[in-house]
């Protein structure tokens, strides 16, 4: 096995990529400055912009495929239904219809609005997943603790993502048993949400089991011990960094001041 | 030394109509191989929550009488100040991984982060321990993605690793399969060259036989008995309560029916070939 030095440094390892290794605080404030940016804006298609630029970074990063896949659902829907929704239904004077489905009519004004409503779920979505796909939960929570948080708090958050894929495995099992039970789980839609029931509910008594058997198990870990928490993951973060927050923080300022004297009063 | 010393305990879960332990007492020396045996329902796992302290500051219930862990009064200690007196391994290996980290090396570690050891010093002692339980090829995995016997090899390599004084294991085996089972053992084999102080509850009658220099025998909350594992393995005493006797002292106590003539009751298998030897004729 390699040395312990080896060990020490693979698990505060520096990528060597600037979106990877970016300290989690300043991809989280970027994710808070780009939504009180949007909200200012003045245009809609700030958040097109940022979603375009978060798009290149995350192929920077080497995370593309999974940030477009997830993106696509946001795309789907929020972006595209919201938009279409919004221009049938947008009210207000003086409006330019250019399509009409029987009592429906679809405006320009309606399009600008849904599209000012998608930009700013744009600047909020795109930055984030940017943040979850290119930065480990535990880096962000490590940075978070950095700030403040409690250790209870933090394992909370941890558990919590890690459970997903656990109960995703213990529901496979119970598939399996209640198929052996003769109750069929899969097919057409009646059929699934027939057999829901027979699936969640052991799901969800076996998870209230094991909580109880996992409490006992971390109290014997020294979960509640008093004192000083260590971890072996380490992240750094850099003076250029927090001047770089600083800096986001002033710009992000002036700009919602700027954008929304322009947006709102003038 | 004495390790672990119970007086006169008794305890009634807060939902339980009988007690689940009646007027136990016993001691464990520093270093003894202890395996307690017995039927489901017979107190074996409530006698292990009481030494760790789970009862009564987790269980709550009734107890009376005195436990004491290396010198520490149980029921005047909280579970977190018993940490470093006594590790627990349970029987589900699904419930005792931590949910919080990404790879098995961290998993181990994650006890002596709660203890607040320096960080060098963690990876150290949990480089240690891989090597020393030969699960290297673990180290990086996901724990989620462990089988159950991988699972509890990383537990008890998660209890091993924070040094306690006592190390309570109970039925580690009883979700697992032969290769699991083989897997588990083959640490508990290493515990016991290592001299550490254990107190196993295990059904498998015939591993026991191999590794525990003494053995507990419980029946409905009581110690029925208590002493060297040869003398309680063989004892007639086991048959009276149902409870299975090793196959090799089986074997032995048969032989002696039909009137063989044997040193003694095996209850492991070189022992079962030495009693049958004699007896085997090959053709010439």
């Amino acid at each position: 096995m390699e040395s312990a030095q080896d060990i020490a440094a693979r698990f505060a390892a520096k990528k060597g990529n600037l979106i990877l290794d970016m300290y989690p605080t300043t991809k989280l404030m970027a994710v808070l400055c780009l939504l009180l940016a949007s909200i200012c804006s003045p245009h809609w298609c700030f958040g097109f912009i940022v979603f375009a630029v978060c798009t290149v970074l995350t192929a920077y990063a080497g995370k593309l495929t999974e940030y477009l896949k997830s993106m696509r659902i946001i795309l789907i829907l929020f972006v595209g239904l919201l938009t279409i929704v919004r221009a049938f239904f947008y009210t207000g004077d003086n409006l330019h219809y250019f399509l009409e489905l029987g009592s429906l009519h679809m405006s320009w004004e309606g399009v600008a609005s849904g599209l000012g409503m998608s930009s700013i779920v744009l600047s909020v979505t795109s930055p984030l997943l940017l943040t979850t796909k290119t930065t480990p939960v535990e880096d962000i929570v490590i940075a978070l603790e950095h700030l403040g948080l409690s250790p209870t708090a933090s394992f909370l958050v941890l558990s919590t993502f890690q459970m997903v894929p656990e109960l995703k495995a213990r529901s496979a099992v119970i598939q399996d048993s209640q198929k052996s039970r003769s109750i069929e789980v899969e097919g057409n839609l009646l059929v699934r949400a027939k057999a829901f029931f027979p699936m969640i509910t052991p799901l969800v008594l076996s998870s209230f089991a094991s909580t109880e058997e996992k409490s006992v198990a971390l109290e014997s870990r020294g979960f509640n011990y008093e004192c000083n928490k260590t971890r072996i993951r380490v992240i750094t973060d850099t003076p250029a960094q927090k001047r770089g927050r600083i800096l986001m923080g002033v710009l992000t300022g002036l700009f919602c001041v700027v954008g929304g004297y322009f947006k709102w009063f003038a | 030394m004495v390790c672990v010393e119970l007086k006169d305990v008794s305890y009634r879960y807060p939902t339980g109509e009988k007690r689940a332990l009646k007027h136990v007492s016993l001691q464990v020396q520093k270093g003894e191989f202890v395996a307690v045996i017995g039927k489901n329902g017979a107190g074996k796992t409530s006698l292990c929550n009481a030494i760790r302290g789970f009862i009564p500051h987790f269980y709550k219930g009734e107890l009376s009488g005195e436990i004491y862990l290396n010198g520490k009064n149980v029921l005047e200690s909280s579970i977190s100040d018993l940490t470093l007196d006594a590790g627990y391994v349970f029987q589900n290996p699904f419930s005792q991984t931590s949910g919080t980290k990404e790879t098995v090396f961290e998993e181990i570690g994650y006890g002596l982060e709660c203890i607040g050891m320096e960080r060098m010093q963690i990876i150290e002692k949990v480089r240690d321990i891989i090597q020393a339980l030969q699960i290297e090829h673990l180290a990086y995995k996901s724990p989620i993605s462990l089988s159950g016997g991988q699972r509890q090899r990383v537990s008890l390599a998660s209890i091993i690793v924070m040094e306690p004084e006592v190390l309570i294991i109970d039925e580690p085996t009883s979700q697992l399969d032969p290769k699991g089972t083989a897997d588990v053992f083959e640490i508990i084999h290493k515990l016991k060259d290592m001299g550490k102080t254990v107190i196993l509850v295990e059904h498998k009658i015939d591993l026991i036989a191999e590794f525990a220099d003494r053995v507990i025998f419980m029946d409905r909350g009581k110690i029925i008995l208590d002493g060297p594992a040869r003398e309680v393995l063989t004892s007639s005493i086991l048959e009276e309560y149902d409870c299975t006797m090793p196959q090799y002292a089986i074997l032995g106590r048969e032989m002696i029916r039909r009137g063989y003539q044997i040193p003694s009751i095996p209850i492991v298998l070189p022992e079962a070939k030495d009693a049958v030897r004699p007896y085997i004729r090959t053709e010439e």
